[in-house]
């Protein structure tokens, strides 16, 4: 396992140093001015970014192909390419964490904290269930085919909501919210922020994002398995 | 590196009845064995189905019939063990462009149980490679001695190799030969060579065998091959009076025919009067494709 990270970790040194120069640019940005919402967007591309590019460079050189030829489970090969991706959206939670907090800290106070660390565990939660179907893709198409089939799953949700939204009727919508409330009266707790609820909400979504990252993983092993070099 | 225990087998390979079909080729009923201590040279044009072959002795392509033993043990049932003892070359798929030797040599002896640093470094120094050249800035020789290097590196007993010495010039050859015959000096190693310079095989396989078109057409020891194939060169109507069964094919050209024959000894007593010419591994094959 230690091999296959070092593997790439070394692949995507180049790209990783070029990618640290734009952090260190947004973080000093991000001190500077108080504003932090580009870094975490920045750290969010990048958590995407380097896993996708790690897929991209196996299929360039047919990484594979010899791979299958060492004495390395199949199931092995996956699973380290889940704990890479893993581990970079680790690092950029916890820049996202430290750069946010330092710059909260200083024009709010420490009170802002327990907001911004929920804030990024919903971002994790989020990326971890778009990593989830966008893994699953890569193994299963490629990187080629794959990352458009990451991009359809991402852009389509947000997509169909756009034109709910945009479609229906003012009226509706409020009657359509208003119903929602009456029959999950909890959402109230989200909508006036209660932060047990809001805590639970978070956890809950990690949780299941985390599943969904298993499911793939599993999903994975099983395709390559059956795979045919 | 983990110790390694050598497999005691008589074969390292036994190849029964390999069937696999795609849209447009099929692989019928390969069978085979090769003898450990020995080479045996896999030869075939384009597309005789040489590298599927060696997949699917490697369980990289599911066959469809037939049974394979690499070492005495069942692939499916010892994946992990069977690849620490084999080392493989193919033609396509290695390293990452961006990588050098010394970078590949860190991750492989975290990949690989028998991974002797101490012997991949010196297989570099013999073979002139250096540590720090990133794999894509590497003629195509450098980068078939470092796919050699590295398959030799866990020291296999066995070596599964397509196409090894493309790319590389006689001098190189000479010596990746010398080392093929040094490795099979242990005679638990073995090695299953592929390709398609048959003049090298000539030097070195103890067996050959010939794909044509997804068929095995004869798998023989190399020195008996050379012992007995001959070639006739004879005028056409010289040839009209040969028996079917007496050569294996002919080909016409512009003095007459040339024919290939199983058994000189044989025909030279039938017809003490021919000419009969040594045949190469080249001459053998090429006219055994145009079998009629």
């Amino acid at each position: 396992m230690l091999g296959l990270l070092l593997k790439d970790i070394y692949n995507l040194k180049k790209t990783g140093r070029t990618l640290s120069l734009f952090l260190v640019l947004y973080g000093a940005f991000a001190v500077l001015s108080g504003e932090f919402s580009i870094l975490s967007g920045l750290c969010a591309m990048i958590a995407v970014l380097l896993p996708i590019s790690a897929f991209s460079l196996d299929q360039s050189s047919q990484w594979n192909v010899y791979a299958v030829t060492l004495p390395i489970r199949r199931r092995l090969l996956v699973t380290s390419r889940y704990v890479f991706t893993l581990l970079c959206l680790g690092v950029m939670t916890a820049l996202q964490i430290l750069v946010g907090g330092f710059v909260l800290v200083q024009s709010y106070g420490i009170s802002e904290m327990s907001d911004h660390l929920l804030t990024c565990l919903f971002i994790d939660s989020v990326l971890l269930f778009l990593l989830s179907l966008g893994c699953a893709a890569l193994f299963r198409f490629g990187p080629e085919k794959g990352r458009i089939v990451m991009m359809a799953i991402a852009m389509l949700p947000a997509a169909a909501l756009l034109l709910f939204t945009k479609l229906m009727p003012e009226a509706m919508l409020l009657t359509l919210s208003d119903a929602a409330f009456r029959a999950l009266p909890f959402l109230s707790a989200f909508k006036n922020g209660q932060p047990i609820y809001l805590w639970s909400a978070a956890l809950f979504c990690l949780a299941a994002s985390l599943l969904c990252f298993g499911l793939s993983c599993l999903y994975s092993c099983r395709y390559m398995e059956k795979q045919e070099f | 590196m983990t110790t390694m225990e050598r497999i005691h087998c008589d074969y390292a390979i036994e190849a029964k009845g390999l069937c696999k079909s795609f849209d447009d080729f099929q692989l019928q009923n390969i069978s085979f064995s090769l003898p450990c201590g020995t080479i045996m040279g896999l030869i075939g044009e384009n597309g005789a189905g040489k590298t599927t072959t060696l997949k699917l002795l490697l369980g990289m392509l599911r066959r469809e019939q037939g049974s394979v033993r690499l070492l005495n043990l069942l692939p499916e049932e010892n994946e992990a063990e069977v690849k620490a003892h084999t080392g493989t070359v193919l033609a396509q798929g290695f390293f990452y462009e961006e990588l050098s030797p010394k970078q590949m040599n860190t991750i492989l002896r975290r990949c690989h149980p028998f991974w002797d640093e101490a012997y991949f470094l010196q297989l570099l120094k013999q073979f002139g490679l250096p540590l720090q050249k990133r794999y894509k800035d590497m003629s195509q020789g450098m980068r078939a001695k470092l796919k050699l290097a590295a398959a030799m590196a866990p020291h296999p007993q066995l070596l599964l190799l397509d196409e090894p010495t493309s790319g590389l010039d006689p001098v190189a050859r000479s010596q990746f030969l010398d080392l093929l015959l040094e490795f099979i000096q242990d005679e638990t190693c073995s090695i299953l060579l592929s390709s398609h310079i048959t003049s090298d095989l000539e030097k070195v396989a103890d067996y050959t065998a010939y794909l044509h078109q997804g068929q095995l057409l004869f798998c023989e020891e190399t020195s008996v091959l050379l012992e007995h194939y001959a070639v006739v060169r004879c005028g056409w109507q010289d040839f009209q009076q040969l028996l079917p069964e007496e050569y294996v094919s002919y080909r016409k050209n512009a003095f007459g025919c040339d024919v290939l024959i199983r058994d000189r000894n044989v025909f030279s007593a039938r017809h003490p009067e021919a000419v009969l010419d040594p045949a190469s591994l080249e001459t053998i094959m090429t006219l055994y494709a145009e079998r009629r």
